[in-house]
């Protein structure tokens, strides 16, 4: 492994979140006629009904409700980089309420499954996937349950 | 609209031959259901091939490469990849061929040689790929199956034992098709005490991936009165798109459409199924018999409701009951299923054809529905490509 002092921190995918680890956020963008919310970024309108064309970049909410999750128990096929040994990972979805709208993510690492109840407040965070030969973080979003659980 | 006439049908069993080659699959195929329609391969005048993605261009252009190997014959040959509906839309393109008066006998084929394990991606240089995005993240196919079994669990109640059931039905049916690739009867015990993969679903839950091939053979009514009197029909053939907005998160994607501006009517498969019952003119009601999109137990459950077999909730009350075994009231997936089948993606929908036509005709042996007369197929792939046939004897 090259030395630490060159080790860069690279999003997995440009473009679809923000890096910033306090306050992070998805990138998405709607549409100035329907106001309908496209994450990732629509290139224009996809609402057939609408003829917008203009979209304004916006921040997707941080905060929603779990719809679902599951865990995996087998090894992905590449480009997916397991840790050695590979672990059990989870995959939730959750439910925007302003954007309406749904979006994937692992689970945050250090949460358990065991802890996931369906429709729970859980919030977006960006965390390293896996590191590469050249001790490089690839960061993505992941979403974490919120430690103080509202109504 | 007039009927189109299914005339011959023809598979090569579900399998894993890692030594031939995807074209042998499709061959096999073509000629037992050249053999079937009582035809010569000259006879046919219009080709439509279903693609494979893991073999490269010959594989994207796999209808040509049959072509070739049964003998250039100088007649039209399309190539085409719709994700696991493709062999709804090869009969939708083929029949539309006859209803335009173009020509007589059409053939649909399609044959896949897959690798082993996990689907994955197709490597490709574009940073923005949203299914190399995806397998990043670690979402597999079975990934989506087990957040939409999780949720089932919530919405209804299911139980682990309800998802384990359909398997092990599934697995009575498939014993006894010969060209089934699991031929097992499971038990529950077993199916529970499998590893889980994605969960809730354990390893006997979700679909494996397969090599094989089937071959559909239409004609013109008037072609087939000369040499049936009772012919097969194609009744509907629904290979329709999404509805924005598509609200439930469906492979490839990580994200659904916002319900924001639009709330959708309905789910897409529901909407496909919909389509086609009205190109039908019936109702689930009418059904005999249906080969559901199986790649996991609890999807099994969710079409009982998309299709209209019970209400919402309700499917695994339907299960229970026996009344989708063999035996039961609509016995769903006869051949086994894609449980017992395994995922050859371009041809499966073409695989469900050929079991809909031998129900159709009596001569599906001991896994034989009395009397059926209606039967439905279903499909569901990537990036919106689900698909409803609905056959009538």
């Amino acid at each position: 492994m090259s030395s630490s002092s060159q080790a860069r921190k690279i999003p997995v995918i440009e473009g679809w979140f923000t890096m910033d680890e306090e306050d992070p956020h998805l990138i998405g963008n709607r549409c100035k006629v329907c106001g309908d919310y496209f994450f990732p970024k629509a290139y224009s309108c996809r609402n057939p009904h609408c003829t917008g064309t203009e979209l304004e970049e916006i921040s997707i909410s941080r905060r929603g409700r779990l719809w679902s999750y599951t865990i995996n128990y087998y090894l992905p096929p590449t480009p997916y980089v397991p840790p050695d040994p590979f672990v059990p990972y989870t995959i939730v979805v959750v439910e925007l309420k302003k954007e309406k709208l749904m979006v994937m993510g692992q689970l945050a690492n250090g949460y358990d499954s065991e802890q996931l109840k369906i429709g729970m407040e859980i919030e977006l965070i960006v965390e390293p996937l896996f590191k590469d030969d050249q001790g490089n973080e690839h960061f993505i979003w992941k979403w974490k349950p919120m430690a103080r659980q509202g109504l | 609209m007039r009927d189109v006439a299914i005339i011959g049908v023809g598979m090569h069993p579900w399998g894993k031959w890692p030594e031939k080659k995807f074209v042998e699959f499709g061959l096999a195929a073509v000629r037992n259901a050249l053999e079937d329609a009582n035809l010569k391969w000259t006879d046919i005048q219009f080709v439509v091939g279903g693609s494979t993605m893991y073999s490269g261009t010959p594989g994207v252009l796999d209808g040509s490469c049959l072509a070739e190997e049964m003998g250039w014959s100088g007649i039209p040959v399309i190539n085409h990849y719709n994700a696991c509906a493709t062999g709804a839309y090869s009969l939708d393109i083929a029949r539309s061929r006859i209803l335009a008066g173009l020509c007589d006998v059409t053939l649909c084929v399609a044959m896949d040689s897959t690798p082993k394990g996990f689907f994955g991606p197709t490597e490709t240089k574009d940073p923005k790929d949203l299914d190399m995005l995806r397998f990043k993240m670690g979402a597999t196919n079975p990934t989506y199956f087990g957040l939409y079994a999780r949720r089932r669990m919530e919405e209804y109640g299911t139980t682990e034992a309800d998802l384990a059931k359909v398997k092990v039905k599934n697995s009575h049916h498939g014993i006894h098709n010969p060209y089934a690739r699991f031929r097992k009867e499971f038990t529950l015990e077993e199916v529970l005490n499998s590893p889980m993969v994605a969960y809730p679903l354990r390893l006997y839950e979700v679909c494996a991936t397969s090599d094989g091939g089937a071959a559909v053979i239409l004609s013109s009514m008037e072609f087939a009165r000369r040499y049936t009197s009772h012919p097969i029909t194609i009744a509907a053939v629904s290979a329709v798109s999404p509805q924005y907005p598509d609200a439930i998160i469906n492979l490839p994607r990580v994200s659904t459409d916002s319900t924001y501006s639009v709330v959708p009517e309905r789910r897409y498969p529901k909407y496909v199924a919909d389509k086609a019952y009205e190109e039908a003119g019936i109702g689930p009601e009418d059904l005999d018999l249906a080969e559901l999109y199986d790649l996991s137990t609890a999807w099994e459950l969710d079409w009982y409701e998309y299709i209209g077999l019970c209400k919402p909730g309700d499917a695994e009350r339907l299960l229970n009951d026996g009344e989708t075994a063999l035996g039961g009231k609509i016995p769903t997936n006869t051949s086994g299923g894609l449980s017992s089948f395994g995922e050859a993606a371009p041809a499966q929908a073409l695989a469900q054809v050929c079991e809909l036509v031998w129900q159709l005709r009596g001569a599906a042996g001991k896994r034989q529905v009395e009397g059926a007369r209606v039967a439905l197929g279903i499909n569901f792939g990537l990036q919106g490509n689900c698909s409803c046939l609905i056959l009538e004897r």
